[in-house]
């Protein structure tokens, strides 16, 4: 035990309340002896036990509890990087004091660390990354999905590894049934095995550092292998040299080529599926950085798109990429947002309606000028190459489970290969079968298909799901949507369209007068944002209500509003906001309330200086889809509930109309996430789907949170899951995916396992006295076709 | 906008800056944390009648 103190900047927190409620996440950890902060700056210092929790807990303490810690994040990218290899680097980088969090992606060669600047630097990382003889570059943002000139060179020599290994073995096998055997033969061999272990140094390399570190790898089991069997070669061709005899130790350099020239074609192979997954990425990339033209005073400035300053406008003309996110203002044409929505039918956007358009998306026909309002990094076109890059870090359970696995089997295979060693050299008596055992049981080793296939289909399962309008954040969400026991869907856009309209203004006594209140709701409600507001909006817009000037505007989620026009205060809400605001409500607007609710619609009530003047009907209609998605869930066991805002009689009207099993209304953002979490506590694992907007904690707070959005509206922070196709049927294919997905891992780690099983012990010569044995290089082929299998059963995805 | 005092902790809150707020009895009310909000909600009497108690420290 030991305890650690740590000096960290706090973001957010400006009262005693904020260090309070941070408190309390940190005492639930157990293992904070000491926490104090400074309102003024934020710097804070903990003090903790380490054996108890790490910094990253407290990280995660602090998050949960609403704030954040000033953190900077670091990306190396790594040539080659196993799944052996990224699991020592994570262990290792996690444990450095002032890391909140490492994770290395297999699929993409790079490595993640979220530190604390505070307490370490870069340059520290590097060291420790030097030390584990890893071979980095550290990377910019722009840069990180890049492929560099390095990277072609690498699968150059790679490919000629493999063209000279398979050649030896070819020449091996051909002299064999011929009985041709020449004296130069050998020295064939034995110069090819050179050139091979030169063009695959950096893989005997990194193996013998990891060993020498007592944390063997893959690269470990391949140098080994292929060392052993090279240097015997040279022992033996000495020997037999100096002693004069006939030459015939070829068979050791044969393995030692055939070894490095398959798992050089091995990962030739892994590099190409790996480049494959990514050119959808680097697509994306480019368009972010793409330029664009700004107009200003007709004149026309080209600059790069993310340099556009917000409120400019752009121009586009057809074949164009959209450079920004943003509102048509002038001109119309078809819009292909195939990239956001999976839908192949360009969009017409015009300027009467000010459509909003997104960057990335292509102008298919037409003009448009758009004004800025997200560039750069803010856009949704970067939230999604993040989320996709992301997604790489995040493993499933089933690949921790895996790594743990790999980690001690690792120790088996050379316990295995000591133990062959011994046993044949010793026991038997034969050396040469021990080094050629030995050898095989190394080239053979290799559990690839549950290190690097299954990063690799989660990889691949982001991306396909991506292209269908699916953004994942995280990839252990296949595994975690399969567990869901209820699902819970807000109402407001989620189950209806979302897009509600007026249906009908009552008014409820003629003072202050029909167009006086028309004028107060329309001037309130265009400063709202809410959907509801919107509807009101479109009403006034149509009515052509003159507006006028606001002086004050309060909005309460889940309430209404409250605002000042004229000198005059002015309440629209639901009853609860009139009831907080001391109005009281006759019995015959009661009643009204009550049969709106009925009619499915929303009645939101207008008050003007304390009494209540106008209920103004809003309806919105069920998506058409909404029945069938609710009926599939059910078919898989699920329990469906409704978590809504809304009066009790609308929402009663939807869950009855839909079979719901249980319904909660009239919440306010925050008793959304008292819901999930009563129904958490109750051992359910909850799914809930909501709009991004005002179910931005609920989704947070969920097992799996799925926010919905039309693609420009999209809540960037909430979410495990975006669609951003609006459409509910992809929560279906969302399940009915994520069960391929799993079905996947299960199918590649059955066939890793079995494959091991099956050949470590032939390797070692277990039945050698029944005339059956592995060669090496066989063992290396074999290897390769096992890796090559399981990998491209995880590109099935894709299709 | 004058600045407002927080009712559950007795901090002085800017309305402009703070997403903290509620209404009630007519009155909007500004907080510091979504932890003053929530303690004002479950019990808003109590606070107006008492006054600000400061921060409820030694609770966790």
């Amino acid at each position: 035990m030991a305890v650690v103190r740590e000096r960290l900047r706090l973001i957010g927190v400006d009262c005693p309340s904020c260090v309070y409620s941070i408190n309390r996440e940190l005492a639930k950890l157990g293992c904070v002896s000491n926490f104090s902060v400074d309102i003024s700056s934020g710097e804070a210092l903990i003090e903790y036990d380490d054996s108890g929790c790490s910094l990253g807990d407290i990280y995660k303490a602090v998050r949960d509890s609403g704030y954040d810690v000033v953190k900077e994040v670091a990306v190396f990218s790594v040539e080659d990087l196993d799944a052996n290899l990224a699991r020592v680097v994570e262990e290792k980088l996690s444990r450095a004091r002032g890391v909140f969090e490492c994770r290395a992606s297999v699929s993409t060669s790079m490595i993640k660390v979220i530190y604390n600047p505070l307490t370490i630097a870069q340059q520290d990382m590097e060291k420790i990354l030097l030390g584990l003889g890893i071979e980095f570059e550290h990377i910019s943002e722009e840069a990180r999905s890049g492929t560099g000139e390095g990277e072609h060179r690498l699968l150059v020599r790679r490919l000629t590894s493999f063209a000279i290994g398979l050649s030896v073995v070819l020449f091996a096998i051909l002299s064999m049934f011929t009985g041709l055997h020449i004296d130069s033969y050998v020295y064939f061999l034995a110069t090819a095995s050179v050139i091979i272990i030169i063009l695959s140094h950096d893989i005997i390399f990194r193996g013998y550092k990891s060993l020498l570190k007592l944390a063997p790898t893959m690269d470990s089991f391949v140098a080994l292998s292929s060392t052993i069997s090279f240097l015997f070669g040279v022992l033996s061709l000495s020997n037999t040299i100096s002693l004069g005899n006939e030459i015939h130790v070829s068979s050791f350099f044969e393995a030692s080529a055939g070894v490095l020239g398959f798992v050089g074609l091995g990962l030739y192979l892994e590099e190409r599926v790996r480049r494959r997954a990514w050119r959808d990425v680097e697509e994306h990339v480019k368009r972010l950085y793409s330029k664009a033209r700004i107009v200003s005073n007709e004149n026309v400035v080209e600059v790069n798109a993310d340099r556009v300053p917000l409120g400019a406008i752009v121009e586009i003309r057809a074949g164009e990429i959209v450079p920004v996110d943003g509102v048509v203002v002038e001109g119309e044409g078809y819009v292909d947002e195939s990239s956001f929505t999976g839908e192949p039918m360009p969009i017409h956007k015009k300027a009467s309606t000010r459509d909003p358009v997104l960057a990335g998306s292509k102008l298919v026909s037409g003009y448009l000028r758009v004004r800025a309002t997200r560039v750069g990094n803010e856009t949704i076109l970067y939230r999604i190459v993040e989320t996709i890059r992301e997604a790489q870090f995040y493993k499933p359970r089933i690949v921790r489970l895996a790594d743990k696995i790999v980690g001690y089997f690792t120790w088996v295979v050379i316990g295995l290969g000591i133990a062959t060693a011994l046993y044949w050299s010793i026991y038997v008596g034969d050396v040469s079968k021990a080094i050629l055992f030995v050898a095989a049981v190394f080239a053979t080793a290799c559990p690839c298909a549950i290190g690097i296939a299954i990063p690799m289909a989660v990889s691949i399962a982001v991306l396909a799901t991506a292209r269908k309008g699916i953004v994942i954040r995280r990839g252990d969400v296949f595994d975690r949507v399969l567990e869901t026991s209820v699902v819970l869907f807000d109402k407001t856009g989620t189950l209806t369209i979302g897009s509600p309209a007026v249906k009908e203004i009552v008014f409820l006594d003629g003072n202050p007068g029909a167009d006086a209140i028309l004028s107060y709701v329309c001037s309130i409600e265009s400063r709202s944002e809410h959907p509801i507001a919107k509807a009101i909006a479109n009403y006034c817009n149509e009515k052509g209500v003159e507006l006028r000037q606001v002086e004050e505007f309060e909005h309460f989620p889940g309430l209404g509003v409250v605002g000042r026009v004229n000198g005059i205060t002015v309440a629209m809400g639901n009853a609860e906001l009139m009831d907080r605001m001391g109005i009281e409500l006759s019995n015959n607007i009661e009643k009204l309330l009550k049969e709106i609710g009925e009619r499915g619609g929303t009645p939101v009530i207008v008050a003007v200086e304390g009494r209540p003047v106008a209920v103004i009907e809003i309806s919105d209609s069920l998506r058409p889809e909404a029945a069938k998605v609710v009926s599939y869930l059910k078919s898989l066991g699920l329990r469906i509930g409704i978590a809504s805002g809304d009066v009790q009689e609308a929402v009663k009207h939807y869950a009855e109309m839909l079979k719901i099993d249980f319904y909660y209304y009239k919440l306010k953002p925050l008793d959304k996430v008292d819901v999930v979490k009563k129904l958490q506590l109750n051992g359910e694992k909850v799914l809930y789907v909501g709009d991004g907007i005002n179910d931005a904690a609920a989704i947070s707070a969920a097992n799996i949170g799925v926010a919905m959005g039309s693609g420009a509206d999209i809540s960037k922070e909430a979410g495990d899951v975006i669609i951003t196709s609006n459409r509910l049927t992809d929560i279906v294919f969302l399940i009915e995916f994520s069960k391929k997905v799993r079905r996947k891992f299960l199918e590649n780690i059955f066939w890793a396992l079995i494959y091991n099983t099956i050949l470590l012990p032939i390797a070692a010569g277990a039945l050698y006295s029944y005339g059956i044995f592995i060669k090496p290089e066989l063992g290396a082929v074999a290897m390769v076709l096992s890796d090559a299998s399981v990998v491209l059963n995880s590109l099935r995805l894709l299709k | 906008m004058p600045m407002h005092i927080d009712p559950v902790c007795g901090m002085t809150v800017d309305p402009e800056k703070t997403k903290y707020k509620t209404i009630y009895k007519g009155r909007v009310y500004y907080f510091c944390s979504r932890y003053c909000l929530n303690e004002f909600e479950k019990n808003p009497e109590y606070y107006l009648t008492h006054g600000p108690k400061g921060m409820p420290h030694g609770q966790s």
